[in-house]
């Protein structure tokens, strides 16, 4: 068979590559830094007596601070959970948790495990709270300004080099 | 089974037994039951999700809800709308989502929402403005390009004999 023959396969394979990769690429992965939206407002239960829940209107800080959606279910969070309590300990920045469709007592073995680096954590079992943040699996962890506006949405694990990459000069300038 | 296979392969032509379909191993009460079997297979993955859940009685809201359904992409399994998917995910999202038709919200405000949050990748169809103009174009442009193509090789054969 002539070469000739296959030549619309191959620009049809062509020019299918780019939406192949762009899907295959897509899903895992991505910091986001859309027009920066206001922290929608959501109250969550606590799931300690002793740590706060989460109340957007008591969060009106006077720094940025983080928000990690986590669950005793999500293996990737296990694997994030080391630099999330290296930033706790280094007290970088605040870190409030919320604990999405879990069981209180696993989430709390959970932390007792590995650590807890949340100085608030909620629960949303309901999902209600990550449906208003455009969340769609764990671990991911929102940026938000000292006036609660939302900087950046990382989907998937956060570690030193993301955060050095993309957290750290927003949180500088804000 | 195999025994069919084994014969087969060494080109054997066994003499047909009585009810057996030529030329396959099967015979025709077997080649029945193979058929009910792959019928019912393809009908049953119609059965989905939304079927458990707690439907609106007013027949013309639910048919409405799940026409919205049908629109919002399920975003941890590719491809699947709310409607067919069974993930966790999107069972929470048609509550939520029934809660706000309930509140009073028309589709445009739940589909605009959805979109804030979770981008244009949540809309199984994508919008229809600058941005997506080359996106709906292209299925026309590819057809158009290839009809083009054809044409020019179709003269070009008419020219030189081959």
């Amino acid at each position: 068979m002539k070469v000739r023959f296959f030549i619309p396969l191959i620009i049809l394979l062509g020019i299918l590559i780019f939406p192949a990769i762009k899907i295959i690429s897509t899903d895992k992965e991505q910091t986001l830094t859309k027009p920066n939206r206001d922290f929608p407002n959501i109250v969550l239960q606590p799931l300690y007596k002793a740590i706060p829940g989460i109340n957007s209107k008591e969060l009106i800080n006077d720094k940025p601070f983080l928000v990690n959606i986590f669950a005793s279910w999500c293996l990737s969070c296990r694997a994030e959970h080391p630099f999330l309590m290296s930033l706790k300990e280094e007290e970088i920045i605040p870190i409030y948790g919320i604990n999405w469709r879990d069981e209180d007592e696993k989430a709390k073995k959970f932390l007792e495990i590995l650590g807890n680096p949340y100085s608030r954590i909620g629960i949303d079992k309901k999902s209600n709270a990550i449906i208003e943040l455009g969340v769609s699996g764990a671990p991911e962890t929102f940026l938000v300004s000292a006036n609660n506006k939302i900087l950046l949405h990382h989907k998937g694990p956060l570690t030193q080099q993301i955060f050095v990459e993309k957290f750290s000069p927003l949180i500088k300038k804000y | 089974m195999m025994n069919m296979i084994k014969k087969f392969k060494k080109n054997k032509f066994t003499p047909l037994v009585k009810g057996q379909i030529p030329r396959t191993g099967l015979h025709k009460s077997s080649f029945k039951k193979l058929c009910i079997f792959l019928l019912t297979i393809t009908f049953s993955l119609n059965a989905n999700a939304i079927a458990i859940e707690k439907q609106f009685d007013d027949k013309k809201l639910e048919k409405r809800t799940i026409e919205l359904f049908k629109d919002i992409r399920c975003m941890v399994c590719t491809g699947e709308s709310i409607y067919d998917s069974q993930s966790d995910l999107a069972k929470d999202l048609r509550k939520v989502i029934r809660e706000k038709i309930t509140q009073g919200q028309t589709d445009k405000q739940i589909l605009d929402d959805l979109t804030i949050r979770y981008g244009n990748e949540i809309l199984m169809t994508p919008p229809i403005n600058q941005n997506t103009a080359l996106l709906w174009a292209s299925p026309a442009l590819f057809i158009f390009i290839g009809l083009v193509v054809l044409i020019t090789i179709g003269f070009k054969r008419k020219n030189h004999s081959v």
